[in-house]
């Protein structure tokens, strides 16, 4: 098979399942085409039943392609010599019961011929990653089925895979366990890994994916990136600091007369569950809260982060390295000053959140926050006015602070 | 109990450290061969028979030695001290509770194999620590049988009932059968039990990571299918041999333990060092063949007899050169029976060959022999008498030798029973066509005052035995070495099972994997037996379709597996029957490389283009 340069190529896939007798069961995958590049992540979309599962297992060589053409790194699916660069999350972990997931990283690690030093460096990290550190020495048997995902991730990556491919990361997991699946695939991509992300949650795709494709009844719906695929070119969303109503009702009007449309709808930003939750979890650890259960994990494995040793160095060579340390320090300065203000505002609602039930009732505030938070669907005309003339004043005063 | 876990802890770091493994070790050395030879030098009153004799006093010093040094270089030294001291205080109670001394040496044979078990288990794990794909899936094996509840519940049961063995062999037999009885029942009890683990293993590990889909983990890594079997099946294959080195050992040494038994008198002693445990060689008489003219003539006249078959022939309803092969082999037997059969006050020479080496290392023979009289009766008895002929000699080369020569040996034999009897070294033949051969007359009766031939008073019927029932024995080793290569063998038969069972679960679900191996290892097992029965099986009514199939499917059976059922060790064992290098050597290459090569391969061939994941959608 001729190399491509494409990591996976497709061409008119075909998966008939067929009966004991022969007899067509489903056409699971239907005269599918497309192709994955180097360094891309790609999203494998659809409801169930729409044939992803069935699209990766062919890529990996577990059923055989009925028609078409398919190949990976240039190569049939079932040739065992590409499957070093690989790295597999199934659906569903399908781990050894009776190992503990310390075991199952080593003998994952032996079959990939990974030398024993680096297997146990690994395992290490991956544990450490997945927040599994405390739990190593127990069996996979014993463990709920998010800590078992977790597992699962840990192996997919013990080989450092060039491509990874995920059958439904996040299923199963916590929204801590999302978040870090998330960050880890953004960082692998940010290596220059090719990741294969299947899945129907869409805001996981949404979020990491350069390229989808989407499938339903086993045919291609939709395919394109994940920018243009998104883009709605008939609206525009402008996010700015908390207007006053007359603000907005001035900015109305500007529209109007610039654009001939009105403001369809103003409301204030909402923060996210997933957030939430993930401050709440923090806060509570911050507090030493015990859990039997997995721990947040510690990030990326350092094996598997872009700003590895190795990679620093090179860096350093070519930039120099006080340029790399006085910008490194800058970045570093700028992100914690971001997160601390962030926190400051967060924290208040924190706090009521962690108070015992009691001491929330006899504080309204709480109450007062949320319904502060629902006015905006509502809006009064004569508010948005008065926001506007202060909004007025503000520009000014800020305007001219700002000038030399 | 936090305090235990610290207190453990702190124990463990101790026994990992170097310098507790080299003082422990030297310590080690010097108690367990100090104390065999303070025994065997002392003989205190109540120390063990056995270790009063060199030979199990040495072997126990070394073995023991090499225990106590592995255990103390894994680092296990204080935990298993820690755990004797549990099972030596159950073994207490039993003895002093419950009055059950058996029962409490039970307990602690118990414990000592588990530990043994788990030391050699632990080393095979080391052992298979190296980065090879073939190696880790073979060391993930190793953990999945001691961890899984299956293959678990097989071990500690044989673990259980090897200790048990010695109480239910009957304290009041002979020695001899004592001791016949033991390997009988040990050797075949861990061989039985170490294939049905073998095969539940086999079949589970790779059926139920098919079922349950751990097999897309392995095969989406860079190995490949045939590596996965190989692996797997060296993975069962090493157990099987800590399974066998654990039961083997101890087997061992209450043998040796047994035969320092006081015996019951000179004779059962005698037979305990020279049937039971020693390596004997076999020479049998040889039987004239038929010359091939008569044969054809006999046939043509049997034919020629039988009007019936001639006209089936002309009808074509029978194959002519089948029904002449037929009766050619029926006459063949026929003939070979009657040189197997001799009439009341007849005699009949026997010659065996192939005595050389047992005249040049002047070793001692015995002439075993079992006969079928009648009904078979085994209340009665019948005169028997033998003479021996040397070269073409009736007279005794010396006085000492007389009642072998000229005189004959007159016995009485119980039908069924084998008995044999002593003879020297010097009956056989030295010269000519004659050189390395035992001849005897075998007489159906008495010898009469004028040396005339007299059937038994009660015995007018003819006697007959069995090609294998009438033979001339001789040592050539000692038992330890037999024993030894009789493990090998069953080692080897495991090898096969365990690719048997592997094999069927590529393509079969557990259950029925397990199904089929079970019935194709017993139809194996009983492959002699077999290979008789379909003989006898006779089919004479051709549209009876279902006979018809149950012939077929036993001759492939029979065709297929018989020598797997040939190789008996346990039956040689108990007979003191040498296991040559040779028959081992042709065990591994039959059963260990061609026969589980041929199952690997077809397994593979299954197994290569087996598509593991199945439709999961709707519809």
């Amino acid at each position: 098979m001729a190399t491509s340069g494409l990591v996976v190529e497709a061409v008119g896939l075909t998966k008939v399942f067929r009966d004991f007798w022969f007899r067509t069961k489903a056409r699971a995958v239907d005269n599918v085409s497309f192709e994955i590049r180097p360094q891309e992540i790609f999203g494998l979309l659809g409801p169930n039943g729409s044939g992803k599962s069935t699209t990766i297992k062919m890529l990996l060589g577990l059923l055989h392609v009925t028609r078409g053409r398919l190949a990976v790194f240039g190569k049939q699916p079932n040739d065992v010599s590409i499957k070093r660069r690989i790295g597999f999350l199934p659906e569903e972990s399908y781990l050894y019961r009776f190992l503990n997931p310390r075991e199952t990283l080593d003998y994952y690690g032996k079959l990939f011929g990974i030398d024993r030093r680096t297997r146990r460096s690994r395992t290490d990290q991956l544990l450490d990653m997945v927040g599994l550190t405390q739990v190593a020495h127990r069996a996979v048997g014993e463990f709920s089925k998010g800590m078992q995902r977790r597992v699962g991730i840990a192996q997919a990556l013990i080989n450092d895979p060039d491509f990874l491919i995920l059958d439904e990361p996040t299923s199963g997991l916590d929204p801590i366990g999302t978040r870090q699946v998330k960050d880890l695939i953004i960082e692998l991509g940010r290596r220059g890994k090719t990741i294969l992300l299947s899945s129907h949650l869409l805001a996981d795709v949404e979020d990491v994916c350069h390229r989808v494709v989407m499938l339903y009844g086993g045919k291609i719906r939709a395919e394109g990136p994940t920018h243009e695929l998104l883009a709605d070119t008939e609206s525009t969303i402008i996010q700015t600091a908390r207007l006053r109503p007359e603000t907005i009702s001035r900015i109305e009007q500007v529209l109007l007369e610039c654009e001939g449309v009105g403001i369809d709808k103003v409301e204030a930003p909402r923060q996210r569950l997933e957030q939430l939750f993930l401050d709440i979890v923090e806060k509570a650890r911050q507090e030493q809260v015990e859990t039997s259960g997995a721990r947040e994990g510690t990030g990326t494995a350092e094996f598997l982060r872009a700003d590895r040793e190795g990679e620093a160095l090179i860096s350093t060579l070519i930039e120099g390295d006080h340029d790399l340390r006085a910008a490194r320090a800058v970045e570093k300065s700028q992100v914690d000053s971001a997160q601390r203000r962030q926190r400051e505002a967060r924290d208040e609602v924190l706090d009521e959140l962690l108070r015992p039930a009691d001491a929330q009732a006899a504080q309204p505030r709480a109450v007062e926050v949320s319904a502060e938070a629902e006015a905006p669907r509502e809006v009064d005309q004569s508010i948005i006015e008065s926001l506007l003339e202060q909004g007025d004043d503000d520009k000014k005063t800020s305007d001219g602070g700002n000038r030399p | 109990m936090k305090a235990l876990i610290n207190l453990y802890r702190r124990i463990d770091r101790l026994q990992q450290s170097r310098w507790f493994k080299i003082i422990a070790s030297f310590i080690a050395v010097i108690g367990a061969v100090g104390g065999v030879v303070a025994v065997f030098q002392a003989e205190p009153e109540g120390a063990p028979a056995f270790l009063l004799h060199e030979t199990p006093a040495i072997w126990t010093g070394v073995l023991s030695s090499l225990w106590l040094l592995l255990l103390i270089w894994m680092g296990l030294a204080l935990t298993y001290v820690l755990m004797a001291v549990g099972m030596l205080v159950a073994a207490g109670l039993l003895l002093v509770v419950f009055n059950a001394p058996g029962l409490a040496l039970a307990v602690i044979g118990f414990g000592t194999l588990s530990f043994t078990f788990m030391l050699l288990i632990r080393l095979l794990l080391m052992a298979f620590r190296y980065p090879s794909r073939i190696l880790a899936v073979a060391h993930t094996v190793v953990k999945e049988s001691v961890r899984l509840r299956l293959s678990v519940t097989f071990i500690v049961i044989l673990l259980v009932l090897l200790p048990l063995i010695p109480l239910m062999v009957g304290f009041e037999q002979a020695l001899r059968y004592r001791i016949q009885s033991y390997i009988q029942f040990s050797t075949a009890a861990t061989f039985y039990l170490a294939a049905f683990m073998t095969i539940f293993l086999a079949c589970g590990t790779i059926a139920f990571e098919i079922r349950d889909r751990q097999i897309w983990q392995l095969l989406t890594k860079p190995l490949s299918r045939a590596q996965y079997l190989v692996g797997k099946w060296l993975g069962i294959v090493a157990v099987d041999l800590v399974i066998l080195v654990v039961a083997g050992l101890s087997i061992f040494m209450f043998i040796q333990y047994l035969r320092y038994q006081p015996a019951a008198n000179d004779r059962d002693l005698r037979a305990v060092n020279s049937e039971v445990l020693v390596a004997r060689v076999a020479a049998y008489p040889e039987y004239e063949t038929i010359d091939q003219e008569v044969l054809r003539a006999e046939v043509d006249r049997r034919i020629a007899a039988d009007f019936e078959l001639q006209e089936a022939i002309k009808r074509g309803e029978r194959n002519e050169m089948n029904e002449r092969r037929k009766l050619a082999r029926e006459f063949q037997e026929e003939t070979l029976r009657l040189q197997r059969t001799i009439p009341a006050g007849q005699a009949r020479e026997y010659v065996f060959h192939g005595l050389e080496k047992a005249r040049d290392l002047k070793l001692p023979m015995k002439l075993r022999f079992r006969i079928h009289y009648g009904g078979d009766d085994t209340h009665e008895t019948h005169p028997i008498s033998f003479l021996f002929i040397k070269n073409n000699n009736y007279f005794a080369p010396s006085p000492a030798m007389a009642s072998y020569f000229r005189n004959p040996q007159s016995w009485k034999y119980v039908p069924t029973m084998s008995q044999s009897i002593d003879l020297p070294w010097e009956l056989i033949g030295d010269e000519g066509e004659w050189d390395g051969t035992v001849r005897m007359i075998l007489v159906n009766g008495t010898f009469g005052p004028e040396g005339q031939l007299i059937p038994g008073p009660n015995t007018p019927l003819s006697f007959n035995f069995d090609p294998e029932d009438l033979e001339v024995l001789y040592t050539v080793g000692g038992f330890e070495a037999n024993y030894f290569r009789a493990m090998l063998v069953y080692w080897v038969k495991l090898a096969f099972v365990a690719m048997l069972g592997l094999a069927a679960a590529t393509v079969l679900s557990f259950p029925v994997a397990c199904l089929l191996s079970f019935t194709v290892f017993l139809a194996a097992t009983i492959g002699p037996f077999l290979a008789i029965s379909v003989d006898e099986f006779m089919i004479r009514d051709w549209w009876r379709f279902d006979r018809v199939v149950i012939k077929a499917l036993a001759q492939m059976l029979v065709f297929l597996f018989e020598p797997f059922g040939e190789y008996n060790p346990t039956a040689r064992l108990v007979d003191g029957r040498m296991i040559a290098w040779l028959g081992v050597g042709r065990a591994f290459m039959l059963l260990g490389v061609l026969w589980s090569g041929l199952t690997l391969g077809i397994g593979y061939l299954a197994f290569r283009d087996k598509e593991l994941a199945t439709y999961s959608g709707h519809g």
